[in-house]
């Protein structure tokens, strides 16, 4: 490790001069916004403007659908991601091209992509063709709380990959005796993949779910594309409502309501991470 | 053995009809970019019927194999190419910018020792958290400060500081067996030199990978432009734009997609190894 | 490594591709797309010339038949005119002969010598009567009775005549009632010869009871007899005489033209038919011009012209127009005696075709278009307009579409169009095929 503190500023300065210019000291200068109340006069309000927040309707039915979407997109991905990853790693040689084709929309546009789901999804697309060859009605997709359908399999879709590949690098890490030892040991699949799979990617686990739920709560572009700045209800996330009070150019409330789903995050996140110390260590 | 090919067989299975299903989409788009324009418009037309007796046909093969839609796009009307180029300007500045800044802080954060840095790089965590709409805010302020907002460097500068790629790479950093860099010190080369030498290249896979997948975030640039932009339609990327084809069809949105999607396509497939390596090899904790 | 060389190359392809499309893309789409001319329609009112022919004719010529030759074979001996000869009254048409005049006339004067010597034979047989005053009272009475009764058939014939001709009857010898003031005068004038006749009876019943010998009787009934045969010979003879010399020189009964020449010098003319034809002075003739192979309605007043034979040319207007018997539309412009001296003269002017201009103009202001931006044919006929599209991002394009149209009238180089298109633009003049929806652009020079 290096000691020479002045060198180490000069790798840091541009990074931290942008850093402290576009994220800190907004961020902390932001404040002073969400506790004026916007007028010519600037008259500070106290936390009127997170109460007036709170009680806004629209704030709190884009908190809802966003939670809601982040809290079904994470574990889907989490989960499915981990059977993808335990099923690539079985067939070790010959598995990159399912890995390849599986990591490959993570880096496709959305936008781009867009169009080809609209028209899967639509009533008479071949997704609907599906849904009623299984004995089912058909569901318009692309209006009301069916919605959420396409805009969370686009976002799994999109997002799988990524976390497949870091499962997967994960389970390779683990070295193949333990499994033998395992086996010797007379232990079966299920048995093998909660006992040796399991704890070996705590750590992995943690950062995809992480990474699975910040990505959930970016899940604006899917919902902008399909349905405009005004989605249906059942779509309408916190990102929507924050767009288009900043549209208005309604600062105090996009501060205010961007300072809340801070404070939000960081509770959520610090929660996880002190789950994710307490497991750790137990499994330890 | 035989159980074991037996298991392999389903999960082979499994894995195809994954596979088949994430590559649908892609495949379909660059297939209906095949298709003439005039079948392309008539087919989307028939989409948002509600009358549950009609389906939309499926359609896996064009009447006429036709390059018409890149005709199209590429010289009769190449409003769709210049927004291209806007994309590719702003991903071109923003990897530029990163590449200056984001190597260079992840070193830091890894590979010096000094008061602060842990307060760095969790300021760092926390604004990779963050959506992009509570970060906005802040941009916002700065770049009205600076006279920058409806300019193409408000959607440039600060997408330079993503913090999630600083995170990554200073990760793989962490994770760098600690004697290469050592014998490098020993050698008497400065610590520039160690950077330059000896860190990048390296850390070539989680570069490679911080790369690719920088790229596909600027690539797919949609919430930036739209909030710093203000609809200056010039100077909006074609991943905006694409709302407006689907919204009024022209039988050229396939190929304009598929346009789109080449470029990316193309950057995954060169820095397929590296993402998978870099992501392998990075301590991500 | 093969993959990301392949990919590298792909990118520097794809770029490379790229910046050639978006520098080339101009001039390719120069070449490629269909140029247009764009004219914004006109409103107006249609006018164009048109060529037409037409014929002079005489609305008011009368063909003209020899009424006093019936029945005598003529030999025209010369003609002085020609259709369209103007002519004033007592000139002269043509001549002819009586064809056997002399013979006609050798055998009517040895008629009469043969009565005459029947006469005088007569009057020598009977030179020894002497006619008492009785005889020569009873003769007068033979000859006013003979005369009377001459007189009465001629009158009865009359009425008769009419009263057929008018359909009615006499009853109980009146007058019935409706008569024409024709034969009410008939009618009259036979009461009159009836009376006469009456009376003429009355003198001779009178004279009969004179006591009057056999022999005066028969010399008196003879000479009578004689006498009227001279009479009627002579009178044949003057007749014959004075047809000649009528026909030595058929004259014009009053000013005006001869329109039609029937008679050929040499020839034998039956005189039943007519033998020219002729439009008096006052009634104009006028120039019929067949419309018949124009779309455009021609009506009165429209302006025409035609070359005069002095040179330059001579304007009219259209008098009035009509339709003929086999439903050709004609428009006929009055000839002046100007107009007629500058289409050379009448006589010229008949002989053949006259070709003239027609300055069509519409009452109603329609829209006016090139030919070349009406397309089609028959009922449907439309033109291409050309709308401003914008695509999705903002790049404005012509195309065109197609607009049926009504087409009222169509003549060389421009079109009338009922539709008002004033505020589209229309394409024409382009320098390839186009169809609905095909991009086009404006030519630049």
């Amino acid at each position: 490790m290096f000691t020479r503190k002045r060198s180490a500023l000069l790798y840091l300065l541009p990074g931290l001069i942008g850093l402290t210019l576009f994220y800190i000291v907004p961020f902390i200068g932001g404040i002073y916004y969400s506790l004026t109340d916007g007028s010519y006069k600037n008259a500070f309000v106290g936390l009127q403007n997170y109460i007036n927040i709170w009680k806004n309707e629209m704030f709190l039915l884009g908190l809802k659908n966003t939670l809601e979407l982040s809290l079904i997109c994470t574990p889907l991905v989490w989960a499915l991601s981990f059977i993808v990853a335990v099923l690539l790693n079985r067939l070790k040689p010959g598995g990159s091209f399912f890995r390849n084709s599986i990591l490959m929309p993570y880096l496709m546009p959305s936008s781009a992509m867009l169009l080809i789901w609209l028209v899967l999804f639509d009533y008479g697309g071949v997704i609907n063709r599906l849904v009623t060859s299984l004995g089912l009605m058909r569901v318009s997709w692309l209006e009301g709380a069916a919605l959420r359908v396409p805009v969370i399999l686009m976002f799994v879709w999109k997002n799988l990959g990524f976390a497949v590949v870091i499962f997967l690098a994960a389970l390779q890490s683990i070295p193949e005796p333990l499994y033998e030892y395992a086996r010797l040991e007379g232990a079966g699949f299920f048995r093998q993949a909660f006992s040796i799979t399991l704890p070996m990617v705590v750590p992995s686990a943690f950062l995809v779910f992480v990474l699975s739920w910040i990505n959930a709560f970016k899940i604006f572009k899917e919902v902008y594309f399909i349905g405009g700045a005004y989605p249906d209800e059942a779509v309408y996330t916190l990102q929507n409502y924050m767009n288009n009070m900043f549209g208005k150019l309604n600062y105090q409330n996009v501060t205010t309501a961007a300072y809340s789903f801070a404070i939000i995050v960081f509770i959520i996140f610090g929660a996880l991470f002190f789950m994710q110390k307490r497991l750790q260590d137990r499994l330890n | 053995m035989r159980t074991l090919r037996k298991k392999h067989v389903i999960s082979r299975a499994l894995l195809t009809l994954v596979a088949l299903i994430i590559l649908l989409p892609v495949v379909l788009t660059a297939l209906y970019s095949f298709f003439s324009p005039e079948e392309i418009k008539a087919f989307m037309e028939t989409r948002g019927n509600y009358d549950a007796s009609v389906w939309m046909e499926i359609k896996l093969a064009p009447r006429v194999f036709s390059l018409s839609q890149y005709y199209n796009i590429l010289i009769e009307d190449v409003s769709v190419l210049r927004l291209l180029c806007n994309s590719a300007m702003y991903t071109v500045a923003i990897l530029l910018g990163q590449a200056l800044v984001i190597p260079a802080m992840a070193y830091a954060l890894s590979r010096f020792k000094f008061r602060g840095r842990d307060a760095i790089f969790f300021i760092v965590i926390m604004l990779m958290l963050l959506p992009f709409q509570v970060t906005m805010v802040p941009n916002v302020l700065t770049l009205r400060a600076m006279g920058l907002l409806n300019t193409a460097w408000a959607v440039i500068l600060p997408t330079c500081f993503a913090p999630f790629y600083i995170f990554l790479v200073r990760q793989f950093m962490v994770g760098l067996p600690r004697e290469i860099l050592e014998a490098a010190e020993v050698d008497g080369a400065g610590t520039f030199r160690c950077f330059i030498h000896v860190a990048l290249p390296v850390c070539r896979p989680i570069l490679g990978a911080a790369v690719a997948l920088s790229f596909a975030d600027c690539w797919n640039l949609v919430e930036q432009p739209l909030t710093y932009l203000a609809g200056q339609t010039q100077l909006m990327p074609l991943s905006v734009m694409f709302n407006q084809l689907t919204e009024n069809p022209s039988g050229v949105e396939f190929a304009g997609a598929a346009l789109y999607i080449l470029p990316a396509l193309l950057i995954y497939l060169y820095f397929q190894k590296d993402i998978l390596s870099g992501i392998q090899l990075t301590e991500l904790k | 490594m093969k993959l990301k060389k392949y990919a590298i190359r792909g990118l520097i392809i794809f770029a490379v591709v790229v910046a050639l499309c978006m520098f080339f893309s101009g001039t390719i789409r120069t070449i490629t797309t269909a140029k247009v001319k764009l004219l914004t329609p006109r409103q107006g009112k249609f006018s164009e010339q048109v060529e037409l022919t037409g014929k002079v004719v005489f609305p008011a010529a009368e063909p003209v038949k020899l009424e006093n030759a019936q029945g005598v074979s003529l030999t025209v001996t010369s003609v002085k005119v020609q259709p369209g000869s103007e002519v004033e009254e007592g000139d002269v048409l043509f001549t002819a002969e009586i064809a056997d005049y002399e013979k006609n006339m050798d055998t009517l004067r040895q008629s009469y010598n043969e009565a005459a010597g029947q006469l005088a034979d007569l009057e020598r047989k009977n030179a020894n009567l002497r006619l008492r005053p009785t005889d020569e009272a009873w003769a007068k009475a033979y000859t006013a009775l003979a005369e009377a009764q001459n007189v009465e058939l001629d009158a009865r014939v009359t009425r008769d005549a009419l009263l057929a001709v008018e359909g009615l009857k006499a009853e109980n010898g009146a007058l019935p009632e409706g008569a024409s003031e024709e034969l009410t005068e008939a009618w009259a004038a036979h009461d009159t010869a009836a009376q006469a006749l009456k009376e003429a009876e009355a003198a001779m019943e009178t004279a009969e009871r004179y006591n009057i010998s056999e022999t005066a009787r028969a010399y008196i009934v003879d000479r009578q007899k004689y006498e009227q045969q001279m009479k009627d010979y002579e009178g044949q003879m003057v007749d014959l005489r004075a047809l000649r010399s009528t026909l030595q020189s058929v004259t014009a009964p009053d000013d005006g033209y001869i329109t039609e020449v029937n008679v050929k010098a040499g020839e034998t003319f039956d005189a039943s038919g007519p033998a020219y034809a002729f439009s008096p002075e006052k009634e104009d003739p006028v120039l019929r011009i067949d419309t018949s192979k124009t779309t455009l309605t021609i009506s009165r007043g429209t302006d025409v012209t035609f070359d005069s034979a002095r040179g330059g040319t001579a304007e009219g207007s259209v008098d009035s127009t009509g339709v003929t018997v086999s439903g050709d539309t004609y428009a006929d412009v009055e000839l002046s005696s100007r107009m007629i001296r500058d289409l050379g003269g009448s006589i010229a002017m008949l002989a053949e075709d006259i070709p003239v201009r027609v300055s069509y103009r519409s009452n109603d202001n329609t829209t006016l278009l090139p030919s070349s931006a009406v397309r089609g044919a028959g009922d449907d006929r439309y033109v291409y307009t050309v709308q401003q599209t914008q695509s999705a991002f903002g790049v404005n394009s012509l195309v065109t579409q197609k607009q049926s149209v009504t087409v009222l009238a169509e003549a060389e180089g421009t079109v009338s169009v009922a539709e008002d298109l004033s505020y589209m633009q229309i394409a024409y003049m382009e320098d390839r095929e186009i169809g609905e929806n095909t991009t086009v652009m404006e030519y630049v020079n």
